[in-house]
């Protein structure tokens, strides 16, 4: 006979917890099965044992709580410990990407409907990824006219409605407005490939938060440090608890500074908290973070 | 005065409300950290910790479930932060899974307390009280709010984050669990022919 399904009743059972057809349906069963019922003894004095355990708080715990609420928090502030600048080794590489967005940019904005009157003169938009299927009027790289393709590279038609250009001015500003602007690589998604100043600034320690909208605790941490991205490996190390949060011990943060010192994240290691305490690291891309 | 309204002044400022919850629960918040950690000086500060939390952060607390289950929460994510941050540092020799029957590798109970023949209520207490110290932290966190806590099906998957379904299989898995550790260290009776 096979016991396993009626684990859960039985379990259930102890609790209050089952409804009357379930209940009746676990006596019919245990008139029949010993192995059952002796497995319902045993765990009923387990439970009995269980709910007669008690402990009792420390006598001074109470003053102790009162004691901390009335001692005013540190308020710690981080500074940057150099001048926000990018490293010489990037410059090439930020030249470069400069170069590319500011030429998909004029070509984009310089063929088709492009209606952005709210657009400011001068200001380029950054394609978060060139996609010559989603934009269509991004250049190949030998030059082509997209307009020429008569596949999914197709620019879109001159006489595309005004309906139909506000709906991708939309789109293309909502994009926009999640894509970071192209003058400042450090707020590129891809971070990790691209490097750049990327100052980290220390919250009120010590702090406490909800990481969702939940109205309940979260999780609890000594120190909060805000990144304006996602260093490489971070996610390797330190425990997802939501999108872009992350959280790790102070001991293993300190250890990954020099790490980050070296992509330009700069976080100070005073500010972390003793090494066994837990640090939430919360990532926000694009965040022009400064100290 | 009932809890609500005490929940309710302690919201708005008021020390002695919320000194009058602090002693209606901390038992309870101390008792759930002691199951949770095993240790009384990292129980009394966690719980210490709870009830810090729980006052800078009355104002998020909306009513949408008891303030025990809130509480209970606050004081679980302290101790999983905590056992994390504990368990980075130790070595663990035996892999921890919720379907792991399996003893871990930890302190062993006193083999002294093993009842020969009937075991006194006492000796089975504090053999169930080490043998819960045994179990994954996932058996023991859902173990611990229905025995200890006294807490609902419900309630225990508000604070868990849990499905009730779930709630009701692991609660079931964690006491067969637990009388297997007790099975294997002698400190489970046989129990007396049913009629």
């Amino acid at each position: 006979m096979d016991h396993e399904p009626w684990l859960e009743e039985i379990s259930a059972a102890l609790d209050d917890a089952l409804t009357p057809e379930e209940q009746a349906a676990l006596e019919a069963h245990l008139a029949q099965c010993s192995q059952c019922r002796a497995l319902m003894e045993e765990l009923g004095g387990i439970h009995s044992a269980c709910t007669s355990l008690t402990a009792q708080a420390p006598q001074d715990l109470s003053r102790r709580v009162m004691e901390k609420i009335h001692t005013p928090a540190p308020v710690v502030e981080l500074e940057s410990r150099r001048p926000r600048r990018l490293p010489r080794r990037y410059l090439g590489v930020a030249a470069m990407f400069a170069v590319v967005c500011l030429c998909g940019g004029l070509y984009f904005f310089g063929v088709g409907q492009d209606t952005s009157p709210d657009l400011p003169s001068g200001q380029s938009r950054s394609l978060p990824q060139p996609d010559v299927a989603d934009y269509g009027s991004v250049p190949s790289e030998q030059g082509e006219d997209p307009s020429a393709n008569g596949g999914e590279a197709q620019a879109q038609p001159p006489e595309e409605s005004a309906d139909t250009g506000e709906q991708r001015e939309a789109a293309l500003q909502s994009e926009a407005a999640d894509a970071p602007m192209s003058d400042d690589p450090a707020s590129d998604p891809s971070v990790s490939q691209i490097p750049g100043p990327q100052v980290a600034f220390n919250s009120v320690t010590p702090s406490q938060f909800a990481i969702s909208g939940d109205e309940t605790f979260q999780s609890t941490a000594s120190a909060t440090v805000v990144l304006s991205a996602l260093p490489e490996g971070l996610a390797d190390t330190a425990e997802m608890v939501e999108e872009d949060s992350y959280l790790i011990t102070a001991g293993e943060c300190r250890q990954l500074l020099p790490t980050w010192e070296e992509a330009g994240i700069l976080v100070s290691a005073d500010e972390l908290g003793e090494d066994d305490t837990m640090v939430l690291l919360q990532i926000q891309s694009g965040q022009a973070s400064q100290p | 005065m009932t809890e609500q309204e005490l929940v309710a002044r302690a919201q708005k400022g008021s020390e002695d409300a919320f000194a009058q919850l602090m002693g209606a629960y901390q038992n309870k918040v101390y008792h759930l950290a002691l199951r949770l950690t095993s240790s009384p000086d990292d129980a009394a500060e966690l719980t210490q910790e709870a009830f810090f939390k729980a006052w800078q952060s009355l104002s998020s607390f909306q009513g949408s479930s008891a303030f025990s289950t809130w509480l209970y929460r606050l004081t679980n994510n302290l101790c999983i932060d905590f056992l994390r941050s504990k368990r980075r540092r130790q070595v663990i020799s035996s892999a921890q899974s919720l379907d792991d029957e399996e003893l871990h590798q930890r302190e062993v109970p006193d083999p002294r307390l093993t009842p020969q023949g009937e075991v006194e209520r006492q000796e089975l207490r504090e053999a169930v009280r080490q043998a819960i110290d045994l179990l994954s932290p996932e058996h023991r966190s859902v173990l611990v709010l229905r025995e200890i806590s006294g807490l609902s099906y419900t309630e225990i998957a508000q604070v868990l984050d849990l499905e009730e379904g779930t709630v009701k299989s692991r609660l079931a898995r964690a006491r067969l669990a637990l009388r297997k550790i007790l099975l294997a260290h002698g400190n489970l009776f046989a129990p007396p022919p049913s009629n």
